[in-house]
């Protein structure tokens, strides 16, 4: 009777480690030769529908050479399939592999790490506070204490409230946007002193609904920036053979020079948002 | 994008993607987009709720012979109304995000998002439903019922007759409210980017920023007129049996 019920545990339990062992994510996109990415359509210019109602934007294209050259890795031809996420859904799905990969202008930070896994960055930047130019110019000292909007769920929210406490100064008031261009709307009209985000998306956000900016226009970015921003691919946690075949596709995509095209054509001299490659440097990650 | 662009985009959905498209799904229920889709998704859930509804308040309802009998223990009654009640204390949004997420994270099935919504807002509506239903049935007393089989009426026309006009008038206006919820309730949805009319009224507004305040006015209207035309729906009905009473 006692090795009968020994005998039975041990296969449940070997049955229950078969059901639950870790399967790679390299290995259930060869089996299924379909590649889930999971796509943010809501945020100019990496991914977002033009007049035109087309799917466009810097992410849009990362992706579609990033299906060719994981075919390599893979080694079967790969179809590539779109998951439409949001901010809620863009790390939980990635989690529980309804997606293979999040590519959704997603910062790599700290307490994301503890959720799921990154790439090597595919895009850099860093963050700055957005003003009204009519007011004179800022920079981030000047935000002690002062209103700044940021946008829901970001990680910026964490980020600028540590950098405020480190540096000593008076805690800025944080209010919360729903998007960016409630946040930039607000701003023109004065109910915030400022707001904050990646550079790239505030700066193209703000261009796109019709103000401009720079020195002596009707908005300007602090020149110092609280934290940087890099954007990766997500990954299922300690998933590495999969984040080493996304990591190759994408060195891949710089030394064949694909990235650099795609880089030109949204944040290149001629694009709506110019940020040149190579301009942000290495910056620590920012604790929050 | 000129107004009339704004408009049949806002009804009609941005064009789909092809990558999107799961072909193991029916294609059309992922074709529809916008305020096309705010409705199949209503509609979907009033089916989908009402057939819900009706099973809980089945289940919870006790004839008025048996309701003396108060300390019997009934489990159907107790199942019904356990989960009408677990249903009612929970927020639209969770239930969304749970439809989202469990299937695939349970089953490993890949549902479309516009299916996943209608059943979610069914189980939500499912909820209203029931009690809207379990008054319509104990509505009709059985004094009512009583009477008109004295006055020599079958069962059946009793029912055809007497109870359903009457549990029908009572719930009518109740039900057209619920579909109200339901209609503008879908807006949550853009948590989940299913491409219902406010996703895609957000989706233009962020990918062209100039837009912002014609399309949220556009969709304000929208939201508005279908709205106010199903509660004066409701109002005209219950004015229409005023009157039929009161003749």
């Amino acid at each position: 009777m006692k090795r009968l019920l020994l005998t039975s545990l041990a296969a449940i339990a070997i049955a229950a480690s078969g059901a639950f062992a870790q399967q790679s994510t390299l290995d259930v996109v060869k089996k299924s030769g379909e590649l889930v990415v999971g796509l943010g359509m809501e945020c100019a210019p990496f991914s977002y529908r033009d007049a035109g109602g087309n799917l466009v934007g810097f992410e849009v294209d990362l992706t579609n050479v990033l299906v060719k050259n994981l075919e390599a890795y893979v080694g079967v031809p790969l179809k590539l399939r779109l998951e439409n996420v949001t901010d809620e859904t863009r790390i939980s799905w990635v989690q529980s592999g309804q997606i293979s990969v999040s590519v959704c202008h997603c910062n790599n930070t700290r307490k994301r790490q503890d959720l799921i896994d990154f790439s090597v960055p595919y895009f850099w930047d860093g963050k700055s506070v957005m003003y009204n130019n009519a007011k004179g110019k800022k920079d981030l000292k000047d935000f002690a204490g002062k209103t700044i909007g940021f946008k829901r769920s970001s990680s910026s929210e964490g980020e600028i409230k540590r950098y405020f406490e480190a540096q000593g100064w008076t805690a800025p008031v944080l209010k919360q946007f729903d998007n960016h261009t409630a946040g930039i709307k607000a701003l023109a009209d004065g109910q915030i002193d400022g707001f904050t985000d990646d550079n790239s998306i505030i700066i193209s956000t703000a261009m796109l609904a019709g103000y401009t900016v720079g020195e002596g226009k009707k908005l300007n970015l602090t020149p110092g920036r609280y934290s940087a921003a890099y954007y990766g691919v997500g990954v299922k946690e300690n998933d590495s053979k999969w984040r080493k075949a996304i990591d190759f596709a994408l060195h891949d995509m710089w030394l064949s020079g694909d990235y650099q095209k795609i880089y030109d054509k949204w944040f290149g001299a001629k694009s709506k948002c110019p940020i040149p490659l190579g301009t942000n440097k290495m910056e620590p990650f920012v604790k929050g | 994008m000129t107004p009339p662009e704004i408009l049949r985009t806002l009804v009609f959905g941005f064009p789909v993607i092809k990558e999107c498209l799961d072909t193991a799904w029916p294609i059309f229920i992922q074709s529809l987009g916008g305020l096309m889709l705010s409705f199949f998704i209503t509609i979907g859930s009033l089916i989908g709720g009402a057939i819900l509804g009706m099973i809980l308040a089945l289940m919870r309802f006790t004839p008025v012979e048996e309701q003396a009998k108060r300390f019997r223990f009934r489990p159907v009654v107790l199942i019904g109304s356990s989960v009408e009640w677990f249903i009612r204390g929970l927020p639209i949004m969770i239930i969304v995000l749970l439809f989202n997420y469990l299937p695939f994270a349970l089953f490993k099935l890949r549902v479309p998002g516009a299916i996943l919504a209608v059943g979610a807002f069914s189980l939500y509506g499912g909820a209203y439903f029931s009690g809207v239903f379990l008054g319509g049935l104990r509505c009709v007393s059985s004094d009512l019922r009583n009477a008109s089989r004295v006055l020599g009426l079958s069962s059946l026309q009793t029912l055809i007759h007497i109870r359903i006009p009457i549990a029908v008038r009572t719930m009518l206006p109740a039900l057209l409210g619920i579909t109200v919820t339901l209609f503008k309730d879908s807006s949550v949805l853009v948590v989940v980017a299913v491409p219902e009319l406010m996703y895609t009224a957000r989706q233009m507004a962020f990918s062209s920023p100039s837009d912002y305040a014609p399309v949220l006015g556009t969709t304000l209207l929208l939201y508005w007129i279908i709205a106010t035309m199903i509660s004066g729906l409701a109002r005209l009905l219950e004015q229409h049996w005023d009157g039929a009473v009161s003749r």
